[in-house]
């Protein structure tokens, strides 16, 4: 639990004024922007570098003393951190620090793989399994000639039972006999690997948007919160052998990218001339 | 991957200008992209191609490093040091 000291260190004395006076006189709503985006600055620095997980934010009177603005402006900047997974509200309680988001690598591990790696129970509720006809994209994208079937599986993937993912996945039928007999395995790069169609490369797809409202309810958050939409390419070798559609809580995960250098470009003699 | 006929399947060398492996990708400047056959490019082994401008992004996988420089030697192409 941070003490009061801790907090008031970060507590912006002057800066938050020195604001540049609009220029047309017509600024006021350009200041209004420009403190609501510090006020989020500041509790998002808070949440992360003096508060613990579970602690209270300073309540909105105190905060509309201390910044000078009126309610509205703290309540927006508390709300984008809600919705960004930064801060919890709890109904009649207050607003706290929520837990740490799942950190995201793009990487070829399966969802069990990831949360165990991290000290999470994974678990999966099954929507639906079955040998199916895909639409023309998820053709395209295995590589399948047309009227190919699939195996098709949409689940829920929980982890420590709060639902984090909603999963959709299609893989070639006849590259792999008897997939789903008895049951569809828990893990389907390990079952991959069992075939020896080891998962060896891959591309993801990541797109920004809102959760449908079936989505939403599967994932328990309310309709229209954003959400990470992740297509994923598998390949063994020169074969691709999954396809699948992520939708990810925007709010639970943050995408970890390392980025390196590339490698440089080669180029004709002219244009290295020029 | 056999580089010179993926560079025949690029419209040859004297329309590739630039060439730059990205991890699962190539990245390839063209003079006139409309030279591409991507029917080729599929039976050689590619698994997609986006075409934007004069840029046309080939998935080969992660093999695009080597791919990339034996394509730059068979169509003489050149590391612009001058640029590093």
């Amino acid at each position: 639990m941070a003490g009061n000291g801790a907090v008031k260190s970060l507590i912006p004395t002057d800066e938050h004024r020195n604001v540049p006076p609009a220029q047309d006189g017509s600024g006021g709503a350009y200041l209004d922007v420009v403190k609501h985006v510090q006020i989020r600055n500041y509790l998002r620095a808070l949440a992360t570098h003096e508060l613990e997980v579970g602690d209270a934010i300073p309540s909105e009177r105190e905060l509309t003393e201390r910044f000078g603005v009126a309610r509205m402006t703290i309540r927006q900047a508390v709300d984008a951190l809600v919705v960004e997974g930064v801060l919890t509200r709890v109904q009649g309680k207050g607003t706290f620090v929520a837990a740490p988001k799942v950190d995201l690598q793009m990487r070829l591990t399966s969802f069990e793989e990831e949360m165990e790696r991290r000290g999470l129970k994974p678990s999966s509720r099954m929507l639906a399994a079955d040998v199916r006809v895909p639409p023309k994209d998820v053709v395209d994208a295995l590589e399948l000639g047309s009227g190919e079937k699939t195996y098709y599986l949409y689940r829920i993937r929980f982890a420590d039972d709060e639902p984090m993912v909603l999963e959709e996945t299609w893989l070639p039928f006849t590259m792999l006999p008897g997939f789903f007999d008895p049951v569809p395995p828990a893990s389907l790069y390990q079952a991959l690997r069992g075939r020896g169609l080891d998962p060896d490369w891959g591309e993801d797809m990541i797109d920004a948007d809102e959760a449908s409202e079936e989505e939403a309810e599967y994932l328990g958050i309310e309709p229209l919160r954003a959400v990470l939409r992740i297509a994923r390419r598998t390949f063994s070798s020169k074969t691709a052998v999954a396809y699948s559609r992520c939708v990810y809580r925007a709010d639970r995960y943050t995408l970890w990218v390392p980025v390196l250098a590339p490698s440089p470009s080669l180029v004709t003699a002219e244009r290295k001339n020029t | 991957m056999n580089a010179s006929e993926l560079l025949a399947a690029l419209g040859g060398s004297e329309n590739l200008v630039e060439i730059e492996p990205c991890v699962t990708r190539l990245r390839a400047v063209l003079n006139d992209p409309a030279l591409i056959d991507a029917e080729s490019l599929k039976k050689l082994g590619c698994h997609g191609i986006l075409a934007r401008g004069q840029v046309v992004q080939v998935v080969v996988g992660p093999q695009a490093d080597v791919i990339a420089s034996d394509l730059g030697e068979v169509a003489n192409l050149t590391t612009p040091l001058d640029h590093l």
